[in-house]
């Protein structure tokens, strides 16, 4: 086991108490608690974490928060593993275990680094373009080599949760300016909401000393931080959340969150859950995201070991870690000298500031010369040396960007650089807002306010303490005062002036005196192996647009987003373009600002609560008798019942004999029922049906077609008028909730004047259907006030009564051309009439059946299914529904279209039925159909096949299709070919195979 | 004749008729209330002949503020759209309030539809009630925003709901269409799992709120 | 996600709404008098603005109404929510 030989023996925000075992790569270390996976690889030592991308150049950290663009890793084992997870956000606990897939010793891949000038930007669009079919074994070959992470092969059997919130005032980033916004907002009483990233709050306050010369209100930073959270924690309208990612800025002020439940320590307990996805709907946001150092750009900058200046002092400061022993010091600005004063209070050499700008002075300056460390001005490194660890710089003095006079060789073991300060824009733009670049601090900086948003920190350029404090007070002050909260009087936290500060000089690229192309790599962005010398590429051979060199160069788009590289790049390309940076822009931001979990994508909308199933009042009578289920949308509905080893066609062969011949029963609850009543609603619905409604007698039903308005049909049902003006409609299963749409849409926007209502009660009534000779039978048994005689109950008619004991609605009304009734109960005695049915009828040997039996019963008869047999793009007369269509009605929706030229016209594909040659085969159903099977391709196709089934009754197969023209074609031979290249002939006959005349369902 | 069985929609779950062992940390409380009445009143709030009649038979006026509910005697009538109520009355009282009502509206341009087999209805109760339902509903069910006497057709999760806020914050009675009833039961014991879920026997009674006047909800968060 | 505010019932998040296309769309009075060109274009033709656009939304799991909404398509910012000839409240179906 190592030792933690770069912990420092005292300082850091962890429990020296407690000691966690981890392992990395297969060898098992030991950090503290309060570490993260990378302060305790640090603290031992472990320089390289992973091999990059491309080049598989050895890498150490970077960063020490989101930023990190090299340890990238798998965590976790098994169904639980999650990949692309940044070490510097992993948070150490007992047993973790992580990993990064590319081998860290010899690495065979490490040739793309020699043989790299053949591996330039593009390279892979075009080496493995051709042949194009060879593409996805070239791709697995590159991810494999690639290696960023897995996904698990196991299923994750953890819990994952949505949770929809509401607030007045959502403060993101709980950094000083956050703390302040919250504090003055959650005063004021208003609903608050405070999230972090971080396993704390105190955001940039952590990577400081906490000495009192920064003190808050008299309070040391972390006593500060303290008492602020305690006092948010103890107000009731106030949530405060570490562990949670604001990655998505959406319309109308909706954010999305990610908490971490349980990775943090290892996973969750029973019934916990382990990642919850937060959506948020503020009445108002501050942004307050802070800022990420930006890396500066010289030769072989990817060396582990150099990182940024500001995870060297979190490392020293948040987790009593020291990257190294002796560090030099890159920069363009002030910011670094706080870095190398941190290195000298830990008792770390600082061998040289290097500074590109001339004479630094400010207080910061002053306090490093004081300090002894030399600085070294007008210079730059222009490039580093060792291989697994950096080993000394060589820099250069550097004079109007151009490289003067080589200087020293200053050996090191780290490098802290910065390039200045790049704020976390990220959720300012994504919902469009493009950011504004700001020559004095050499940044973007978020563009005008979104509605109901506002920055404060260091997000706005707010680079102080005192600035922030006071920008996050105002701002959470002027966030609830918009609201009509009263914000409480005082004054913003209180922090020291800041000391005399030199302004940034932006630099972005070391020079060389060689084209970029020569010497060491220039590293953009690490993840993608992006260098300078790409983007130089890029441009030479054309492109212009930041959005085409990101992807040609694949700069930026690595899963961290460019956060680190990005402005580098942009500001790189602006220069060889001979262009400023506001004319060259950014590339989009877009969510997620980091990874999110699948996980809780999917919350617990997983499993069996993927979906809702619909099921009726006799469900699980159906489960009990071995009904096998079909989804008819959301519905559970019985396909068949297959009895003992039946197969499936011998199961429906007699389900539909015992129907034909004596009864089946059929649940039919859960076609669409609507009540329609008012006083025009015989003029409503005449304008929805395409025929009559108001000549219908009560008592009466009646079946009907609604079309759009372009003539298709759309859905039918029967009708029943139980009053005058009062109507019961039914629809298809999956069509419900659409008619009923269509009735209020009509009836709100067009027609508001009419007197109607429309309600819904699909769920209110059970449905019987009972079907056979010997149907009648079974209900007289049943129904005592009822007389079911041929003429006292005719065809097309219905009764109230009672059936089994409880009030029913029954409708003589058929979907198999058998006589046929529709009981309708109230669904709490669905299952009891069911059963009284079922007992009703053994002695008949009445045989519940599914769909499928149902389907074919219908066909056989030439019965339709709006939107199987019809779809979308038929009329009526398409179909051979003249008849349905009211001869005397002056408008209904959709009749003036059928009138129209391409509507009347010849041509149309029309309604027919089909007899396959050969009687034995099914023809699947949505086969196209031809005339000519030998034609020659693309063959002209003259419809297509939308039933189709065997049929115990007929003897043979049969389909149901639409063909050109085919009401004329009647005894002609269509042909369909297959997949498989067989070719299935079949004649075209009427679409009505059973009982022409009607007979059997008016006995 | 046979006994008439009745059937709640949620008669496959053995919990929601029997109750559960409750855990030992309990932050909600369901319980189903099948079998009330629950019946649909149509008409036109402008139309005094309506809402006479009506207030006639529930011994209170219909609420015409959006999204609120009232309370007569035995009786929950509760604003569902701008011609549509909902009555929650007793299931044993249904009849009688079915007939009371047609009699009184037999005149006038409404609607008194039956529909106590199609939903049923399912009361969350506790400190961790709110959460429970903010998991599958983007309504914001705060005190602030919905007080009790508030109420709403929504979603929660993906089957559509009705939700009366019987105790600000902490009682909620959810309406649930009877096909759907099964999948939402079984995604809010899943979601009540995370605070400790005590599922009561089922009981098929009426709650009263006790509201005296409805107040009119604030549709702003802010104070 | 869009939070849009029904007339009746105050703001709602999106899921409970389902778009109704384009708003004012008036039905011809006598569709048999028109000529096809002319029932093509009420029946097809849309505007399809970049900017302001009145549409028909309905707050389908709420208060089942159908309503106007003037919308921008560029930064999805709404404008303003009405209920064409809305007299008074209550009284819209």
């Amino acid at each position: 086991m190592s030792q933690q030989t770069h912990r420092l023996s005292q300082g850091g925000r962890i429990d020296r108490g407690r000691e966690i075992r981890f392992t990395f790569n297969g060898r098992e270390y030991t950090g503290y608690a309060g570490d993260t996976l990378a302060s305790a690889l640090l603290a031992n030592g472990v320089s390289v974490i992973g091999r990059s991308f491309k080049y598989h150049r050895p890498r150490g950290l970077v960063g020490a928060g989101p930023e990190e663009p090299n340890a990238i890793v798998q965590v976790g084992l098994g169904g639980q593993t999650r990949p692309d997870q940044r070490a510097t956000q992993v948070e150490l606990f007992d047993g973790l275990v992580a990993s990064t897939s590319a081998r860290l010793g010899f690495d065979p891949m490490g040739l793309n680094n020699t043989f790299s000038r053949m591996l330039p930007a593009g390279f892979y669009y075009k080496t493995f373009k051709w042949p194009a079919k060879s593409w996805p074994s070239y791709e697995k070959r590159i991810r494999q080599a690639a290696g960023l992470g897995y996904s698990p092969t196991e299923p994750d059997t953890d819990r994952y949760d949505h949770m929809n919130a509401h607030c007045d005032v959502l403060v993101v980033g709980g950094g000083p300016a956050g703390l302040a916004a919250a504090l003055r907002a959650g005063r004021a009483g208003a609903r608050v909401m405070l999230v972090d990233e971080n396993a704390e709050f105190g955001g940039s306050l952590l990577a400081e000393r906490d000495a009192q010369a920064n003190a808050i209100d008299d309070r040391s930073p972390h006593d500060w931080i303290a008492a602020s959270v305690a006092e948010l924690s103890a107000m009731q309208e106030v949530r405060v959340m570490t562990r949670t990612t604001a990655f998505g800025n959406y319309d109308h002020n909706f954010i999305g969150l990610m908490e971490d439940k349980a990775d943090y320590r290892g996973g969750p307990g029973a019934g916990e859950v382990r990642h919850r996805l937060w959506r948020v709907r503020a009445q108002r946001v501050v942004l307050a995201t802070g800022a990420l150092e930006r890396p500066l750009v010289f030769g072989n900058n990817d060396r582990p070991g150099i990182m940024t200046a500001s995870a060297v002092s979190t490392y020293l400061n948040r987790y009593g870690v020291a990257p190294g022993w002796r560090t030099v010091v890159f920069t363009n600005n002030d910011s670094a000298y706080q870095t190398a004063l941190d290195l000298k209070a830990a008792g770390r050499d600082v061998a040289a500031i290097v500074d590109i700008r001339t004479n630094p002075t400010g207080a910061l300056a002053d306090a490093a010369r004081e300090a002894g460390i030399p600085i070294h001005d007008s210079s730059a490194i222009i490039k580093a040396r060792g291989s697994r660890r950096v080993k000394s710089v060589q820099i250069a003095q550097v004079k109007y960007g151009q490289l003067a006079e080589e200087g020293d060789t200053i050996a090191c073991d780290v490098v802290a650089t910065s390039g200045g300060w790049s704020p976390v824009v990220h959720l300012h733009c994504h919902i469009g807002s493009k950011p504004q670049w700001d020559d004095e601090a050499a940044c973007f900086l978020p563009g005008p306010d979104n509605p109901g948003q506002s920055s404060a920190g260091s997000v706005t350029g707010a680079f102080s303490l005192r600035k922030a404090l006071s920008q996050g007070f105002e701002q959470g002050g002027a966030a609830v005062a918009e609201l009509g909260f009263e914000p409480t009087a005082g004054a913003a936290p209180s922090a020291p002036a800041p000391g005399t500060v030199m302004p940034i000089q932006p630099f972005w690229i070391a020079p060389t005196g060689k084209p970029l192309s020569r010497g060491p790599k220039q590293f953009v962005d690490y993840q993608n192996d992006t260098t300078a010398a790409d983007i130089a590429l890029a441009v030479r051979e054309g492109y212009e647009s930041v959005e085409h060199v990101k992807r040609y160069t694949a700069m930026g788009f690595g899963t961290d987003q460019g956060k680190l590289g990005n402005i580098n790049g942009m500001a790189i390309l602006a220069s060889l373009l001979d262009q400023s940076i506001p004319e060259t822009g950014t590339t989009t931001f877009r969510p997620a600002y980091t990874p999110v979990s699948f996980g809780s994508v999917a919350g617990r909308t997983a499993d069996h609560l993927f979906d809702p199933e619909r099921k009726t009042a006799m469900h699980d009578w159906h489960v009990q008798h071995g009904a096998l289920f079909e989804n008819v949308g959301q519905w559970k509905r019985p396909w068949y019942y297959p009895k003992d080893d039946e197969s499936m066609q011998a199961a429906l062969d007699r389900e539909c004999r015992s129907t034909r011949n004596g009864a089946g029963v059929l649940d039919a609850s859960t076609l669409g029922k609507i009540e329609v009543h008012g006083p025009d609603a015989n003029r409503f619905l005449d304008m929805i049906y395409t025929g009559g409604r108001r000549k219908m007698k009560t008592g009466t039903c009646r079946y009907g077609l609604m079309l759009h308005e372009d003539g298709m049909i759309f859905d039918d049902g029967v009708t029943a008028k139980l009053d005058e003006n009062h109507y019961y409609l039914t629809t298809t299963t999956g069509g419900a909730a659409g008619v009923l749409n269509w009735l209020e849409q009509w009836h709100q926007t067009e027609w508001p004047d009419m007197d109607v209502f429309f309600t819904f009660v699909t769920d209110q009534w059970a449905t019987v259907a009972v079907n056979g000779p010997k149907s009648r039978e079974i209900l007289q048994a049943l129904c005592d006030d009822i007389d079911f005689d041929r003429e006292a109950f005719a065809f097309m008619t219905f009764r109230e009564g009672t059936v089994a004991g409880v009030a029913a609605r029954v409708f003589r009304i058929s979907f198999t051309g058998e006589l046929a009734f529709e009981i309708n109960v109230d669904a709490n005695y669905g299952r009891h009439v069911w059963e009284a049915v079922m007992a009703a009828g053994a002695p008949h040997g009445i045989t519940p059946y599914g769909t499928e039996t149902m389907h074919i019963l219908r066909a056989e008869k030439g019965f339709i299914v709006a939107g199987q047999d019809t779809d979308g793009a038929v009329t009526p007369m398409d179909m051979g529904m003249h008849w349905a269509i009211g001869k005397k009605k002056d408008d209904f929706i959709g009749m003036r279209s059928l009138s129209r030229a391409d509507i009347v016209g010849e041509g149309r594909k029309q309604y027919v039925g089909l007899v396959p040659t050969d009687g034995s085969i099914v023809l699947p159903e949505g086969s196209q159909l031809v005339n000519d099977p030998e034609a020659a391709l693309p063959m002209p196709m003259v419809g297509h096949v939308s039933s189709s089934y065997h049929s115990d009754t007929l003897g043979h197969s049969f389909a149901l299709a639409v063909v050109e023209d085919g009401r004329s074609r009647h005894g002609e031979t269509v042909y369909s070919p297959q997949v498989d290249g067989s070719v299935i002939a079949a004649t075209i006959t009427d679409p009505v195979f059973y009982d022409r005349e009607g007979a059997r369902q008016n006995v | 004749m046979s006994e008439i069985k009745i059937e709640s929609p949620l008669v496959d779950q053995v919990e929601a008729v029997r109750g559960n062992s409750a855990p030992a940390k309990v932050g909600v409380r369901m319980t189903e209330h099948p079998f009330l009445g629950q019946i649909v009143l149509r008409g036109k709030s402008s139309d005094t002949a309506f809402t006479a009649a009506c207030a006639g038979v529930l011994g209170c006026e219909v609420p015409t503020t959006p999204n609120t509910y009232a309370e007569g005697q035995g009786v929950v009538i509760a604003w569902m759209g701008p011609t549509e109520w909902l009555v929650l009355v007793d299931g044993e009282s249904t009849p009688a309030w079915l007939s009371a009502l047609r009699g009184a509206l037999a005149d006038v341009h409404a609607g008194v539809l039956d529909t106590s087999g199609g939903q049923t209805l399912i009361s969350l109760e506790g400190p961790a009630a709110l959460d429970v339902l903010a998991k599958g509903s983007t309504l914001d069910l705060h005190p602030r925003v919905a007080p009790t006497g508030f109420c709403t057709r929504s979603l929660l999760a993906k089957s559509a709901m009705f939700v009366r806020v019987v105790e600000a914050g902490q009682r909620f009675e959810i309406v649930v269409r009877r096909s759907f009833a099964d999948y939402l039961w079984q995604w809010l014991v899943d979601a009540g799992g995370e605070y400790g879920l005590a599922i009561q026997p089922a009981e098929s009674t009426l709650v009263l709120a006790g509201l005296q006047a409805s107040a009119p909800p604030k549709t702003a968060t802010g104070a | 996600m869009f939070q849009i505010d029904c007339p009746w019932c105050g703001p709602r998040d999106q899921q409970e709404f389902a778009y109704a296309g384009e708003a004012a769309i008036k039905r011809p009075e006598n569709p048999a008098s028109l000529s096809d060109a002319e029932w093509a274009d009420y029946l097809f033709m849309r505007t399809n603005p970049r900017g302001r656009h009145h549409e028909q939304w309905r707050h389908v799991h709420g208060c089942g109404q159908f309503f106007d909404v003037v919308r921008d398509t560029v930064t999805y910012r709404i404008e303003s929510v009405d209920v064409p000839g809305r007299p008074a409240l209550g009284d819209a179906s």
